[in-house]
């Protein structure tokens, strides 16, 4: 973990942070795409 | 990640190589001898990718149409190969069985000669160029990518499908009755088809008899219109005088005598003038031409009858002349009178001969049309009152459907389930703007550590590499330019702080590693390729550079291309020698 998301990760609750690693973890290209899968996935359930 | 065999084939002026790989690996060798082709072999191995401004195709060996690498090394302690090749004017192919591979980018190859323009480009590029030497430009732009724009748009949508489901109750009423007025109106337009269906038969018939109703009474108008006529030539005919034959052969009688005395006058005349001429030619004449007397000088007076006979003639053309003209409007009258007889004659033949072709047919009954204009008005009614209720019908089933539709939308929902939809966006869309906000905040709070852990190590590293005194300190400092934070670095020479810009290529050489290193000692890569590092330091310089670098390789993978043969000896005892093919 670098040091940034270990910073993130006392800010951020731990859903919150789970979530941004998510976000971190993806291409770049990609990001916008998983948030509305995350969208998508929030309003099904 | 530690890489330890490469193979290459058409690769630059690499036909076909293999070499090892090691902690810190040393290619020494002079210039063309393929050093910094074995660093570029790795580069493209490793990314797919050539040093900026460079097209792949042209690093395929110019004998060769294709090139080929293979890696082989260990990740998370497991084994793993990579291969890439490309063929020219094709794309990169690549196979591996490397999972969770680290990202590398080209910032990995580092040339010497390069290393001292770090620090002299614009003021952007230096900015962009140190995060990515703190491993920050990722996050700048993950930071750029968290938008909520879509979710915000999502939960308007969501707010707006409550309040239809909120009368969700309305619509199935509006539903109902909709349903209800079209099997009322169906029904209706199914009776009225069959009534019109049921009575084709009197209707055609109806249309038949107002046809030739019709028909007869335009024949009926017509057969007045010629009596009417005939009733009137007759009437003209018993007015009109008769004709005179006995008046017209009197008066050719008269004009036939009128001529005959004109002919006897002209003669008398011609034979009056010859025995007038200057009396000479009478001398001549023996005897009278007329009666064949003697003439003697006095012949004259013996022809004296003729003088009475002319006379005679004359008195009685003259007569004849007043007869002729009384009788004469008479005559023409009469003519007239025969001409228009005989014309009232033919047009009389001509409007009986017509009255007895037009058939006069069956008699029309009375009451007979307006019974058949009765049907055919309650036919026409019917239509019309089918077509309204086509019409009617069609936009009722329109109804019916955009109301069933939007049931079906709403209707299975309710409204807490749609609240709990919005809460759910709602709370997703809090989580991502304060991810957001605080990965920014966090990305400045780094930035500032990490320069100020930066800042000490920079500062030792440099004294390391440049055992001088010129430049007795130098420093690091944050300058916002257009909006953005950047880093310059400052040196201080004879007591004032210069710029990067100010200093010699040697120093900015040394400035440029010792803020590569402290930087990859913050946030290490898991490789450095490194091209003639040592280009533009002195023995001093180089001694300290291969002491950082010794350091290094602890944590990074170094691999260095150098023609120095201190720095080789420094680096490695086993140097990687190459030579040319």
């Amino acid at each position: 973990m670098s040091k940034v998301e270990d910073m993130l990760r006392h800010k951020l609750s731990p859903e919150e942070f789970e979530l941004a690693k998510q976000i971190i973890d993806q291409p770049v290209f990609k990001i916008r795409i998983f948030i509305q899968e995350k969208a998508d996935e929030a309003e099904s359930k | 990640m530690k890489l330890n065999k490469v193979d290459v084939e058409g690769f630059r002026g690499l036909v076909k190589e293999q070499f090892q790989l090691d902690d810190m690996t040393v290619f020494h060798g002079e210039m063309g001898t393929g050093k910094t082709s074995r660093l570029l072999a790795i580069l493209y191995g490793l990314t797919g990718l050539a040093p900026s401004g460079v097209n792949l195709d042209e690093m395929i060996n110019v004998d060769s149409d294709h090139m080929w690498v293979k890696i082989e090394g260990n990740s998370n302690s497991k084994p793993f190969t990579l291969e890439r090749s490309k063929r020219l004017d094709r794309p990169s192919s690549s196979k591996t069985d490397l999972q969770d591979a680290p990202k590398i980018g080209e910032e990995i190859f580092i040339e010497g000669r390069e290393i001292s323009r770090l620090f002299l480009g614009a003021p952007t590029e230096k900015t962009f160029r140190i995060d990515a030497l703190l491993g920050l430009s990722k996050y700048n732009q993950i930071a750029s990518e968290i938008s909520t724009a879509q979710i915000e748009k999502r939960i308007e949508e969501l707010k707006r499908i409550q309040k239809d489901v909120a009368q969700a109750s309305t619509v199935k009423e509006k539903l109902s009755k909709a349903e209800s007025d079209l099997v009322r109106l169906t029904e209706e337009r199914s009776k009225v088809r069959e009534e019109l269906d049921r009575d084709a038969d009197r209707y055609q018939r109806a249309e038949d008899n107002k046809r030739r109703i019709e028909e007869q009474e335009k024949r009926n108008s017509e057969v007045r219109s010629k009596q009417t006529l005939i009733k009137s030539y007759e009437e003209q005919l018993i007015v009109l005088p008769q004709p005179s034959p006995e008046l017209e052969e009197n008066f050719g009688e008269l004009e036939k005598r009128y001529e005959a005395l004109q002919r006897r006058a002209t003669y008398i005349e011609a034979v009056m003038q010859t025995l007038d001429i200057d009396g000479k030619r009478i001398n001549e004449i023996a005897t009278c031409p007329v009666c064949g007397a003697l003439i003697s000088s006095n012949a004259l007076q013996k022809f004296q009858h003729h003088d009475e006979e002319y006379r005679h003639i004359i008195g009685e053309v003259t007569q004849l002349e007043v007869d002729i003209g009384s009788k004469r409007q008479a005559l023409e009258e009469s003519k007239r009178s025969r001409g228009k007889r005989e014309m009232l004659q033919a047009e009389l033949q001509r409007l009986k001969t017509d009255l007895n072709r037009i058939s006069t047919g069956s008699p029309v009954q009375p009451g007979e049309l307006k019974e058949a204009e009765d049907v055919l008005k309650r036919q026409e009614e019917l239509s019309r009152k089918a077509r309204e209720l086509d019409i009617r019908v069609r936009s009722l089933e329109e109804q019916v459907e955009a109301y069933r539709a939007l049931f079906n939308q709403i209707g299975r929902m309710t409204v807490a389930e749609v609240d709990a939809k919005i809460q759910k966006l709602t709370k997703l869309k809090e989580s991502l703007q304060k991810i957001k906000v605080t990965l920014v905040e966090t990305l400045s709070e780094a930035r500032s550590s990490q320069l100020d852990n930066l800042r000490s190590s920079f500062k030792t590293t440099f004294r390391r590499i440049y055992p001088y005194q010129r430049l007795k300190d130098i420093d690091i400092e944050t300058v916002s330019v257009r909006g953005r934070d950047t880093i310059q670095v400052k040196g201080l020479a004879g007591g004032r702080w210069i710029r990067s810009n100010q200093m010699s290529t040697g120093e900015n050489v040394a400035v440029s590693f010792a803020l590569l290193f402290a930087a990859n000692q913050l946030e290490a890569a898991p490789i450095l390729l490194l091209d003639e590092p040592e280009e533009g330091l002195d023995e001093n310089g180089v001694q300290g550079l291969a002491d950082i670098l010794n350091t290094l390789k602890t944590t990074t993978q170094m691999i260095v291309a150098t023609r120095n043969t201190q720095l080789t000896r420094l680096l490695s005892p086993e140097p990687e020698e190459t030579a040319v093919a």
